[in-house]
């Protein structure tokens, strides 16, 4: 845990021990420490209106942007429409993704944590060891302050992000602490049931269901803290990680999450197909899985049933088809990453690639359009909301980590100007992730690794 | 860096110096984890030297198969974690079985469910009679607790664990106060099983030693108590909880000898139960079942479908397990085999004849086809959308059957992939894309290995033309113990059987799938052990697995300095 804040666990155990008082819950006195805690949430809280702020983080595969335009030249046209409400930042670094170990797929993982990898044993697309991130990410981060209120901390989701070659540090994007990956959720139908299945269910039997689970998982807890006595120093360490997840688990049976009623609704996600690991596999089925997944998300949102998201499309390197789109009359059926490789010259390459691209950009908008639909007091969810997309990379055929394009969309409740395009140079990405964790009301003047520690982008704040 | 291969003419008990790494710079080998990293010398057969022994959790695989022998649910309810990752290549990697908020609140929803159907006839789960008062229920609750929790368990269980689980039960007439008697029991019944399966006595393979003393002067090395060894055993060789004669074994303390786990470990493989931990090992080593992510060019390949990609992953399932269980049982015939097992479907895709709808042996003519190298599911995924890959299928023998690392071409590389065209061979085609002195460094260790495989299309079939001219299958091997040319895969197959390298490499990936961790320096004795005994049984399967059961990786568990005090 970063020493700046209050270690989770800290949280949880003050939480833990009100639930040993079964069946009554929630009155306990504070510790100084939660009192400190809850005074910064609530600061983190300020919005306008009684809006509360959320944070988005879209992740595309391989980079491959075209370089943006202060006018939306070619492709990025696709973004117009919500021009106002978007900022284009060009020229940021992903400097911490310079420092080994790891290849340039693995290490641009490091997106959100701002800090190289550790060493370890994941193997590469093609040999390079690395192991996890080394610190926390953002999203995690995030979910200390703004996601004690609700039903789930965050929500990573992944489209076909574990679906490719081994499954290892390039299926993540998202930390709760040097060596500690969260991982994806990549079956909408599982995500549906965590989330909104028993938000329709009676007020008694989801009372019963709270108490119930309080009291199982009082002894599950019992017992990780007591056999973590008995064990190695390393073998503590990953039983007090169980153990803290549980506890989460504990804390969070006091936020059912919202009502049915006006914008949150159930989402229409059907049933589940038969063989559903083969349907989630299929290349052909990347579009439809990534639309539930975006409905889901704008739904949890609308319902607060989290604040803080991210959105994994495919693993970083991603090596696929895109079988549903076209190009010159026929369908792409090439190795995304291998178009990315080719020289600049190789004009039916770069022309795939810009479909591709075109493609990202519209499953942006219709999320965007999704959160601009809701209405929150005089503006829209989108404007109390702020949703960046980037990747790992920023062009398959230097693999370079340097002149990255990042996508703002929204203004997290004025916090962030919008309808800017700023250009930068030499900058560390770390700046814009301290900013949008100021933007979502915590404090700071640093994120990531302290080498790239440069401050926030000033000129990017209303 | 790691000790390489010691060859096989070492004897058991010799003074093993931890060698060099190889110098060739395209290739690189696992990193020593613990970062200790000196140079020591190991006298193999005095020092016992188990390695890291980390505590490990239940994988997917295991938990559903525990719960489906705990309780005859066979639902798999794991299916609702999140992906595993798979360091290594293997998804039982301790380091990597990491729990977060999302996999505890799986953990609770998947016991909630399994809890659920495993009381939808209570009484006659419990044994109680239908309308019992409450102290009638209670004391059925307990007793059920007495026999359920050693089993869930996989040891005795204390006084003060079973009223640990009966309060969680007892909770339920609290909570559901103002249901009827029988409903209440239910609910408790099931709230024990819930808490019990997640707990760590289930999730985790908890190894403490009790009423053991170290065997080092330092205290660090542990031997295993039988009960601890009914489960190393069973969810080794299982995938599974251990069943009745093993836990008998345990419980009369004779599973403590290399002789006694030896005789339980090869009863064990005559199960039907080893057949599917030694397939799933097969599955995540090749990775075979990324068949069903392949994509073909429909214009070029219209025959290719889910349909036939599921096919081919039964096919290779089928051949591993028949090999192993049924046939010669040793690695050269893996390699080798000149027949597989298809359907009629997939049959007549190979160019055969229709047979039954049933999978059955079928078999090639010997210059044609070569065992695993021969796998329409991996021919097929080591290809491009539109032709074959030599690259890539000299890459999946480096690192599948050498276990070598190679490392990545320079971040700023620009290939371009030649397209196929009807007047030129892909062995002309990749020829001209490797000839940059740039990329031929590293790929002369891949590309005139996979132009050996130019006689099998993208789709795995067998071909002796393409574009109408004879396909050229010869290759070529550098940097290995069996350097040299060959022509086409049979010829290779020949070669890797016959390669110390290959056997040492198996053996290793089988190390790491066993001990649930990478190899160490300190391992080497044990791997040396290992590679020595597959040797002797002319490369058995059966018998490497065995011998994985007779190492100090398996026998001991190197616990290091307690940690002191609680959190």
């Amino acid at each position: 845990m970063s020493g700046r804040n209050i270690p989770r666990r800290a949280i949880l155990r003050g939480l833990g021990s009100a639930s040993l008082a079964l069946p009554l819950m929630s009155s306990f006195a504070c510790t100084p420490e939660e009192q400190r805690l809850i005074e910064k949430t609530s600061k983190a809280e300020q919005r306008a209106g009684g809006f509360p702020k959320r944070f988005v983080f879209i992740y595309t595969p391989n980079g491959n942007y075209t370089a943006p335009t202060a006018d939306f030249s070619g492709y990025w046209s696709t973004l117009l429409p919500l021009q106002n409400k978007i900022s284009v930042l060009k020229g940021l670094d992903l400097k911490a993704c310079q420092k080994p170990p790891g290849e340039p797929h693995q290490t641009g993982m490091a997106l959100l944590t701002g800090r190289s990898l550790n060493p370890g044993e994941f193997v590469g697309g093609d040999g390079t060891l690395a192991g996890w991130g080394s610190g926390i990410s953002l999203d995690q981060e995030l979910a200390k302050y703004v996601g004690v209120m609700t039903k789930r901390a965050t929500l990573n989701l992944g489209v076909q992000s574990t679906n490719y070659g081994g499954t290892e540090v390039r299926t993540i994007l998202s930390y709760l602490d040097s060596d500690v990956p969260v991982p994806n959720e990549t079956n909408p139908w599982n995500v549906y049931d965590a989330l909104f299945s028993d938000l329709s269910t009676d007020p008694v039997g989801v009372e019963k269901l709270r108490n119930r689970r309080k009291s199982v998982l009082d002894l599950v807890d019992k017992k990780y803290d007591k056999l973590a006595t008995k064990v190695s120093a390393a073998d503590k360490q990953k039983l007090l990680q169980h153990l803290d997840a549980v506890r989460e688990v504990e804390m969070r049976l006091d936020n059912p999450g919202g009502v049915i009623g006006g914008f949150c609704q159930l989402p229409e996600v059907g049933e589940a197909p038969g063989a559903v690991d083969s349907y989630l596999g299929d290349p052909n089925n990347f579009a439809d899985i990534g639309r539930l997944q975006m409905d889901l998300l704008a739904m949890s949102f609308a319902c607060d049933l989290t604040r803080v998201a991210t959105l994994q499309w495919s693993a970083s390197t991603n090596n696929r088809p895109y079988p549903w789109l076209q190009y010159q009359g026929a369908p792409i059926l090439d190795d995304e990453h291998g178009l990315g490789h080719m020289p600049d010259t190789a004009t039916d390459a770069w022309g795939k690639l810009a479909v591709i691209r075109e493609w990202y950009f519209q499953q942006l908008m219709y999320l965007l359009q999704k959160l601009d639909a809701i209405e929150e007091g005089d503006g829209t969810m989108l404007d109390n909301t702020v949703v960046v997309l980037s990747s790992e990379i920023s062009r398959g055929n230097t693999h370079s980590h340097m002149d990255q394009y990042f996508v703002l969309a929204g203004s997290c409740g004025g916090y962030l100007k919008t309808g800017e395009f700023l250009q930068y140079a030499e900058r560390p990405h770390n700046a814009l992730l301290v900013t949008l964790m100021n933007a979502m009301g915590v404090e700071g003047t640093a994120f990531g690794d302290p080498e790239f520690n440069t401050g926030p982008l000033s000129e990017l704040v209303a | 860096m790691l000790w390489r291969r010691p060859g096989s003419s070492f004897s058991s008990c010799f003074s093993l110096l931890l060698a060099a790494p190889l110098a060739l710079s395209c290739v690189g080998e696992i990193g020593d984890t613990d970062g200790i990293g000196e140079t020591e010398e190991l006298i193999c057969g005095d020092d016992i030297v188990p390695g890291a022994s980390p505590i490990r959790r239940l994988t997917k695989f295991e938990y559903d198969n525990t719960i489906r022998d705990l309780l005859g649910d066979e639902t798999h309810p794991a299916s609702i974690f999140p992906a595993e990752e798979q360091p290594l290549g293997f998804s039982n990697h301790a380091s990597a079985l990491n729990v977060t908020p999302i996999l505890a609140e799986k953990y609770m929803l998947a016991a909630e469910g399994v809890a659920l159907r495993a009381t939808e006839d209570v009484h006659a789960l419990t044994g109680c009679q239908v309308a019992a008062d409450q102290p009638g229920y209670d004391a059925c609750a307990r007793s059920y607790l007495e026999t359920f929790a050693p089993k869930a368990f996989r040891r005795p269980v204390t006084t003060e664990e079973i009223e640990e689980l009966f309060a969680v039960y007892d909770s339920a007439w609290e909570i559901y106060a103002d249901e009827l008697v029988a409903k209440r029991f239910r609910e408790g019944v099931a709230m024990a099983i819930e808490s019990a399966l997640q707990t760590p006595a289930f999730m985790y393979r908890v190894e403490l030693g009790e009423g053991l003393s170290p065997v080092d002067p330092k205290a660090e090395i542990m031997p295993l108590t039988s009960w601890e060894m009914a489960s190393r055993l069973s969810y080794f060789i299982w995938g599974t909880m251990p069943d009745e004669e093993l836990l008998a074994f345990a419980e009369a303390d004779e599973l403590l000898t290399k002789e006694q786990v030896a005789a339980q470990a090869r009863r064990m493989l005559g199960n039907g139960k080893a057949r599917e931990a030694v397939a799933m090992f097969h599955q995540q080593w090749l990775d075979y079942d990324r068949v069903n992510n392949v994509t073909k060019d429909p214009a070029l390949f219209p025959e290719w479908s889910p349909a036939l990609a599921l096919l081919m992953q039964e096919e290779m399932r089928q051949f591993v397990d028949h090999v192993i269980f049924d046939e010669a049982g040793d690695l050269k015939t893996l390699l080798t085999a000149p027949y597989s097992y298809a359907d009629s479907n997939l049959a007549i895709f190979y160019g055969g004849e229709a047979s039954g709808a049933a999978f059955e042996r079928i078999d090639f003519p010997k210059n044609e086809h070569a065992g695993l190298l021969s796998m329409g599911a991996l021919l097929s995924y080591y290809a491009h959308t539109n032709q074959t890959s030599p690259v890539h299928r000299g890459k999946l023998v480096r690192e599948a059957f050498l276990c070598d690392i190679l490392d990545p071409p320079p971040a700023d590389v620009q290939f371009d992939l030649p397209e196929p065209s009807p007047d030129s061979t892909a062995r002309e085609r990749f020829s001209q894309h490797s000839a940059d002195p740039a990329c031929s460094g590293c790929h002369s260790l891949m590309d005139p290995l996979g132009f050996g495989f130019e006689n099998f299309d993208a789709l795995g079939r067998y071909r002796d033309k393409e574009n109408g001219q004879t396909i050229d299958a010869s290759g070529s091997i550098i940097d290995s113990d069996i350097d040299g040319s060959f022509d086409g895969v049979r010829e290779l197959a020949e070669k890797l059987a016959a390669s110390d390298e290959v056997k040492a490499c198996y053996a290793k990936m089988w190390f790491r799938y066993a001990y649930g961790r990478g190899e160490q320096e300190k391992d080497a004795c044990t791997l040396n052990d290992v590679e020595e005994a597959f040797g002797e049984a002319d490369g058995n399967v059966k018998e490497l697995l065995v011998a994985l059961t007779q190492t100090d990786a398996f026998l001991y568990r190197f616990r290091g300095p307690v940690a002191e005090g609680g959190d």
